[in-house]
């Protein structure tokens, strides 16, 4: 396992997700995206960052699950994604932020315990025991193959 | 780690090296231009030069003698030939190596080896009795001259005996600042002969006003050698565009040594912190002959037309060099205030103030303006880039024992240094591919019935707002049966499909397709034409192959002719607004002007006696049909095809910055970016040929859906 242990982690339905906090570029109030057409059904469309235009993925229809905007906390946490040797931004609306905090190598486990869609199932690296809660610590780079 | 002098000199060195490489193709279609060889000494001098100066001693070293061989073939001691000219080439290629590498000294024993076996390959062209000067790379400079001196009597020296110059050298106050010491070049210019200098200081500020980064001092020299002028002007060959420097012949004699009459004239100059002229020399004329003067006029006239110096001095001063990233900001920070701009226009436009109004509407005439010359500045003309084609395909000559000519059309056409950048590996790869297996060998062109020397033509020029730039060889061309039947093997098309030759030729852009039936070293290693479609693909362009067997190969790539900021139309569909590049628009139809037709497979109606297709965008962004009475009808052109986009509404002109919407929203291909608006919404732009192609495609599939269908019921 690498060294920095740092997670910032938030909720989608009942669940808790990941991102390394050290891939975290942004987290922004829900705004409405710009829709585009002939996209994907989870691309919510794209939104104005200091002037790049970052594609929003609602992340509970990315999961399979039914979307759902009736969450006060509706957040964008903006990920640099590697893809093919360059760094792209990413935005992913979630219900709520939820928390950032180290975890302890013997609080991972490889074993995730999801029902999700496969392409995400791809993206879970494993999960991290907090407290009496479980985290689904998410990989970048595989979450990038589940968008294209 | 290199300094930022060191940096600029590699910078400014492989400048160089390019420029004698362009030299090198001309001398060797025309090896007799004294003018070319001349440009080309002059280029090898400054590497060696400035090289030397800034620590690259081995670079300058080699370089010298590199030097000194074309300085023979300047003064006709030795002949140019096809062994001097590719072994120049090599030499060209070393001295990248140096460049790249960075270091100013050698260490690895096997590199300097390396150099010496290198040297000694030049200098087996030397003549007989040229000096080779093994001293090291600072002295080399001085030695050079003297070789050169040695080796090359000028002939234009006639008249016996030294003569006498006046030489003004007034370096701007920048000189410094790129690390040149102006007293070395003034102990350059003294080793030439007997000297008599005056430094004028009256220019040097109070102390309080003083930077001492500037150079406030400028000189004369009285300087009395039986060199040539051009010797004289060699010394100040890397500062030419940072001083004011001027030669002067004086009248013959002992000007130096007669310090009687000499030093009362310096006096008086420096007294008066006025420079010596020619004409306060006149005391020093033996006899009142006009010829002297008259001769120093000719010799100086002669000496000038000779050398290009002064003429490169004006290109210099006429453009300068601006490192890309600075180019990249000022776009960006342009397109930023076409974004404040439209913001403004908008404000204004509120607010109902006139005056304000007004302001905007000058501002936008500003911005206009502004923006069209800092895209202008990042264009670039595609002919700088064609050097390194033109030595690609005589290196693929001698390798492959072919003969082929490199022919360029519209090389001055210019594009996006962006572009320029996407497109030099995939042009690369195809003129190679070209030669490796387009072109066949001469014997087997004679027995064709073809001539035996292939052409390579790359070809640009302008269509509408792109630019096609095309490499079409007159080789063996590509037999769609084989490719085909190769596509088939590698699994990349079902065996079944019917296809036609045009489809069948493009597959050869499918991933893992490489036609070569043996892996060379020059091309084959199956990446290919597919990574040269994803290049270009980048950059929003197209391209295609068309072929003709025995005939030739034709690859035609599309390209757009800027990325960042385009006059755009804003129209709304739907909720959201989209914008059509300008250039595309041909016409705005009210809903009356136009009849449609159904004719069963879709809609179409007729403009200007044609029947065109109108493609309805509301039922392809969202699913629903427009209510086509309140609607507008765009004509869309692209190339010499025309369709009708049906719009719900046209919302004016505007200047749109193209921003890009990543790589996971790629697959949208028909939209080609997203716009900031004004009041901070977004906007997003439509690329109408592949908007076309979209609606082709998906019109296919559902007819194909329809007749299953209808044989199911």
């Amino acid at each position: 396992m690498e060294e920095n242990r740092s997670v910032t982690s938030f909720k989608i339905g009942g669940e808790f997700f990941a991102f390394e906090t050290q891939a975290i570029r942004h987290i922004l109030e829900f705004t409405a995206p710009t829709r585009v057409p002939l996209t994907k059904p989870f691309f919510k469309g794209i939104i104005n960052n200091h002037g790049n235009m970052i594609p929003v993925v609602d992340f509970r229809i990315l999961l399979g699950k039914e979307p759902d905007d009736t969450f006060k906390e509706q957040s964008i946490i903006v990920v640099a994604i590697e893809t093919g040797g360059k760094e792209e931004l990413c935005g992913f609306k979630v219900d709520e932020m939820d928390d950032v905090f180290e975890y302890e190598a013997s609080d991972f486990k490889r074993e995730v315990v999801i029902d999700v869609n496969d392409e995400v199932q791809h993206a879970v690296a494993g999960t991290i025991k907090v407290d009496d809660k479980f985290v689904y610590l998410l990989k970048t780079a595989e979450l990038a193959n589940a968008l294209t | 780690m290199l300094d930022r002098f060191q940096q600029k000199f590699v910078e400014e060195a492989q400048d160089n090296v390019a420029a004698i490489e362009e030299a090198l193709f001309e001398l060797e279609k025309s090896p007799d231009d004294k003018e070319i060889v001349e440009r080309l000494f002059r280029s090898m001098h400054t590497i060696k030069g400035s090289g030397a100066m800034f620590g690259f001693n081995d670079l300058s070293h080699f370089t010298h003698n590199l030097e000194t061989l074309y300085d023979c073939v300047r003064n006709d001691t030795v002949k140019v030939n096809k062994d001097i000219i590719s072994l120049t080439f090599e030499s060209l290629d070393y001295i990248r190596q140096l460049l790249d590498v960075g270091e100013g000294t050698l260490t690895d024993p096997d590199d300097i080896q390396r150099q010496k076996d290198y040297i000694a390959k030049i200098t087996k062209y030397f003549p007989e009795g040229q000096q080779l000067t093994l001293s090291s790379a600072e002295k080399a400079a001085l030695a050079a001259k003297q070789a050169a001196g040695v080796a090359a009597p000028q002939p234009k020296v006639e008249e016996k005996g030294p003569k006498n110059y006046l030489v003004t050298f007034a370096p701007f106050e920048s000189l410094l600042n790129n690390g040149t010491n102006p007293l070395f070049m003034l102990d350059d210019l003294t080793a030439l002969g007997k000297y008599k200098s005056v430094a004028f200081t009256g220019a040097v500020p109070q102390l309080d006003k003083f930077d001492p980064l500037n150079l406030y001092v400028k000189w004369q020299v009285i300087l009395s050698t039986d060199q040539d002028v051009n010797e004289i002007k060699d010394v100040f060959i890397f500062v030419e565009d940072e001083c004011k420097m001027d030669i002067a012949e004086l009248p013959g004699g002992d000007i130096v040594g007669n310090a009687e009459k000499l030093e009362p004239i310096i006096a008086k100059a420096i007294e008066s912190q006025t420079e010596l002229k020619a004409d306060d020399f006149a005391v020093f004329k033996e006899a009142p002959k006009p010829e002297p003067k008259q001769e120093a006029g000719t010799t100086q006239a002669a000496a000038k037309s000779a050398s290009p110096a002064p003429k490169t001095q004006e290109n210099k001063i006429a453009s300068i060099r601006v490192s890309a990233d600075k180019i990249d900001d000022l776009v960006n920070a342009v397109s930023e205030l076409v974004t404040m701009q439209a913001q403004l226009n908008l404000l204004a436009e509120r607010q109902e103030n006139q005056y304000l109004i007004a302001i905007a509407e000058q501002m936008e005439k500003i911005t206009r303006q502004l923006r069209e010359n800092s895209f202008s500045i990042s264009l670039i003309p595609l002919q700088g880039e064609l050097v390194q084609f033109q030595r690609l395909v005589r290196d693929l000559c001698n390798k492959l024992g072919k003969q082929i000519e490199f022919v360029v059309e519209g090389g001055e056409i210019e594009l996006d240094k962006t572009i320029i950048d996407h497109l030099k590996d995939p042009l690369l790869h195809i003129i190679r591919n070209s030669g490796d297996h387009g072109i066949e060998m001469p014997e087997e062109r004679i027995a064709k019935g073809k001539n035996p020397v292939g052409t390579v033509l790359l070809k640009a020029f302008y269509s509408g707002s792109s630019v096609i730039v095309q490499v079409s060889d007159d080789g063996k061309g590509m037999d769609p049966d084989k490719i085909f039947k190769k596509a088939v093997e590698k699994g990349l098309v079902n065996p079944n499909a019917h296809l036609s030759k045009k489809e069948i030729l493009n597959l050869i852009f499918a991933s893992g397709f490489s036609t070569a039936e043996k892996v060379s070293d020059v091309s084959g290693r199956g990446v290919g034409m597919d990574v040269v479609k994803s290049k270009i693909a980048e950059i929003r362009g197209e391209v295609t192959v068309d072929a003709e067997v025995g005939k030739g190969t034709t690859i035609t790539m599309e390209l757009p002719l800027t990325l960042s900021i385009i006059d755009g139309l804003l129209t709304r569909i739907g909720g959201e607004q989209f914008v059509f590049p300008f250039t595309n628009v041909e016409r705005i139809l009210q809903p009356e002007e136009v009849k449609m037709s159904d004719s069963g497979m879709g809609d179409f109606f007729t403009y200007n006696g044609d029947q065109l297709v109108s493609i309805d965008l509301n039922k392809i962004f969202n699913g629903r049909p427009t209510e086509f009475a309140n609607s507008k009808m765009l004509i869309v052109g692209q190339g010499d095809k025309r369709v009708g986009m049906v719009v719900d509404a046209v919302l004016g002109e505007f200047q749109i910055v193209v921003k890009p919407l990543g790589r996971f929203l790629r697959s949208v291909d028909m939209i080609s970016g997203a716009s900031v608006m004004g009041d901070g919404s977004l906007s997003l732009i439509i690329d109408p040929g592949r908007l076309v192609n979209y609606f082709n495609q998906s019109r296919l599939r559902k007819k194909a859906a329809s007749a299953a269908g209808a044989s199911n019921a």
